[in-house]
């Protein structure tokens, strides 16, 4: 019962073959060695297999990878360089062993479009969903309003 | 066998020919370990695995990727055996992952019971305490006996104690298997006598302050097992605390439903000893190092502390240095990344590594006949006419260690003491029975900073960690020992909207002399104070005492309810 799935992995066009039961954390990791998004509490609560799918956030060990065809998948991988919210919690200090980073790296992301400029309590309730066990928190709140500053820093002098 | 271990913890307060025994209850619940996956193997699960197959260790090869926090659930084989022995017969590659709803049942904290009386004079002098403390190993040992022994001895805590006594018990139940977790025990142990501790001061009339600082252990007194501290800060500790906390000043302790609190505790660790650390520091023919050594980084920043390390007695900066990652065949024995050791243990074999790898470029510059001041690179290319060759340096280190007699007692227990509290102010909502931190304050004894950055978010994120046990983490078993909870859904850890309002973090200023640079360990220390504290805080608060964790809602509502 394996189908062929078409869709854009961080820009570019790919298909890979899915059971049904398969999750897009798996195909991700299995199909294409990506291992940025990981499944750990495995029910969409801790926010460490976040992939961005059509620009939204989703949890990656919930979302069937069967339902992704046509969609644009986004995974922290994108990109070639470091963007400004990874330079950001490099900076702060905001990660220790780092397995949560990458959804928190992608919401934050998120948050930023939707909200340049985020107070600290908007920031504390939009990541809430984001856990770590390592406890960064108070440096990953850092992070965020650095990020924010130099997002808006970049689309002033830019 | 119930899931959560309630008994009665007595307390008994000698007032000249007095003695009033009072009913109270102290226990810790069972937490799951909830480390980020991956195993950290290293040389110490080659020999578990050479034994358990009959084979060479040279035939065996374990190395450790990138992996998750440990926190000490990745300790003892536990799944790398049965990966060999799949491998061996399928004759093929093995991966085990385990889902979140299995890592609950791998290993969890011990839940622990702890009866504990203590003798004290109407000034406030603590003549003696006595402890008995039960470990819940759950169906395999693990490093239980290990928790039980090595923390079980600091059990009277860090005060000066003319008659202690202290029975430590590991034991085997139909629950899950308990192993260390952030502390090896001793938040447990800390959780209990600074309750203890408190309620002596209250119940005297002494500021709780006050109270600690006529009875702490000094520089040079012996601890309970006889040995004499040393390098342990607790007295500036304990001030540095108060300061930070405005202790002198008025607290306004509020009126209406919510009423207003604080507490302090402060708790002490002894390091596992005597443990192996060899290192190995290769300096190439261009100038760049390479520190060899077994300690797993997992994200506490010991590769960063390493290459400071190496950086420092080389002179050169830390980032010509990269630390190879553990791998049985590559890098030398190191006993285990555990117990806040590996700065300690590690670094100072890296710094004997380092201090060799010297000594032979020194030799080389004589024996060449080239100034003090020539570069690296001038040496390997006067030697070989060009940019080749390299000096390797090695370094052992294993403490001096005296194993304890048969009445427990040692005259060198642990190679450094760790010393961390905490201080809260708390709000306490009355109709509800929630617990608000709103400031959370602790101070450690880490010795010299290696790496200050690095050392404020181990001291913070050990201590939010232990919010979460003091305030809703619990593993609920049924009456068969059935755990009702294995998810995140059910159970319920730290978040953004947990923290608390204000968190400061400081390392007092300190020396461990035999450590590298003055440093020692700092991974557990912030866990040590925040559960006594936070029931410190809540009792100042609402005059409630609770003995059993966590400090929830309900529990704190039923208390205020009686």
């Amino acid at each position: 019962m394996r189908k062929t799935v078409r869709f854009r992995l961080n820009g570019e066009t790919v298909e890979a073959e899915v059971a049904p039961h398969e999750t897009l954390v798996e195909v991700l990791q299995e199909d294409f060695g990506l291992y940025g998004a990981r499944e750990s509490c495995g029910q969409g609560l801790c926010g460490c297999c976040t992939v961005l799918v059509d620009a939204r956030a989703v949890s990656g060990c919930l979302y069937l990878a069967s339902l992704a065809e046509g969609a644009e998948v986004v995974t922290v991988e994108s990109g070639s360089e470091l963007d400004a919210v990874q330079q950001a919690f490099i900076e702060s200090s905001a990660f220790q062993c780092g397995f949560c980073t990458p959804g928190f790296v992608l919401m934050t992301r998120q948050l930023l479009e939707e909200n340049p400029d985020p107070s600290e309590d908007e920031i504390r309730h939009y990541l809430s969903g984001n856990l770590c066990r390592c406890a960064a928190y108070p440096e990953i709140i850092e992070a965020v309003k650095l990020a924010a500053r130099k997002s808006r820093d970049k689309a002033r002098s830019g | 066998m119930r899931g959560v271990f309630r008994s009665s913890a007595s307390r008994g307060l000698v007032d000249d020919e007095l003695l009033h025994a009072l009913g109270e209850r102290a226990s810790v619940v069972y937490v799951p370990q909830l480390a980020c996956p991956g195993s950290a193997p290293r040389a110490f699960v080659r020999v578990e695995i050479a034994r358990l197959l009959g084979w060479p260790e040279n035939r065996i090869r374990v190395r450790v990727p990138f992996l998750g926090g440990g926190f000490g659930a990745k300790l003892y084989i536990k799944l790398e055996a049965l990966v060999s022995a799949l491998s061996l017969l399928t004759k093929r590659p093995v991966k085990v992952s385990l889902t979140m709803e299995e890592q609950f049942f791998t290993i969890t904290r011990h839940a622990s019971t702890f009866r504990i009386k203590s003798g004290v004079t109407r000034e406030g002098r603590l003549l003696a305490r006595e402890c008995e403390v039960w470990w819940n190993g759950g169906a395999y040992a693990d490093v239980g006996p290990r928790v039980t022994q090595k923390s079980g001895f600091t059990a009277p805590g860090p005060y000066d104690i003319e008659h202690a006594a202290i029975d430590s018990y590991a034991l085997y139940t139909n629950l899950p298997p308990a192993g260390a977790l952030r502390g090896f025990g001793i938040p447990q142990l800390v959780w209990a006598y600074e309750s203890h501790t408190d309620m002596i001061a209250r119940e005297l009339g002494i500021d709780p302050v006050e109270f600690r600082r006529r009875n702490l252990l000094r520089e040079g007194r012996p601890q309970a097992t006889g040995t004499l501290m040393r390098d342990a800060a607790i007295e500036k500790v304990l001030e540095r605390l108060s300061a930070l906390m405005d202790w002198e000043q008025s607290f306004d302790r509020g009126s209406g439903a919510v009423r207003k609190g604080r507490g302090i505790a402060v708790g002490f660790k002894a390091c596992i000893s005597p443990t192996t650390s060899v290192a190995a520091v290769t300096v190439n023919a261009d100038g760049s190092c390479i520190v060899h050594c077994s300690t797993v980084d997992m994200g506490q920043g010991s590769d960063t502390a390493m290459a400071q390390i190496a950086g420092e007695v080389l002179n050169m900066p830390a980032e010509s240095v990269s630390v190879v990652h553990s791998d049985t065949d590559v890098t030398p024995y190191d006993m285990a990344t555990l117990g806040s050791r590996s700065l300690y243990h590690m670094g100072n074999a890296v710094k004997l590594a380092a201090e060799d790898a010297l000594k032979k470029l020194q030799q080389l510059k004589s024996e060449l006949q080239l100034p003090a001041e020539a570069p690296i690179p001038a040496i390997f290319r006067k030697k070989y006419g060009m940019q080749a060759g390299n000096v390797v340096g090695s370094g052992s280190f294993v403490p001096a260690y005296s194993p304890p007699d048969a009445n427990g007692l040692t005259d060198n227990a642990t190679p450094f003491w760790m010393v961390g509290a905490s201080g809260v102010e708390v709000e306490v909502d009355t109709e509800t029975g929630r617990v608000r931190v709103s400031r959370l304050v602790n101070v450690a004894d880490v010795g010299t900073p290696v790496n200050p950055r690095i050392v404020e978010t181990q001291l913070s994120g050990a201590a939010i960690m232990q919010l979460g046990f003091t305030l809703f983490e619990k593993m609920q078993f049924d009456d068969s020992g059935q755990l009702r909870n294995a998810s995140l859904a059910e159970y319920k850890i730290p978040g953004l909207l947990d923290l608390p309002g204000e968190i400061v973090n400081e390392a007092v200023v300190a020396a461990q002399k035999t450590g590298p640079f003055g440093a020692k360990g700092v991974g557990e220390t912030g866990t040590f104070g925040v559960s006594p504290a936070i029931a410190n805080a809540i009792h100042d608060a609402v005059g409630v005492r609770l003995t059993s964790l966590p400090l929830s809602a309900e529990a704190v509502f039923q208390a205020l309810s009686k």
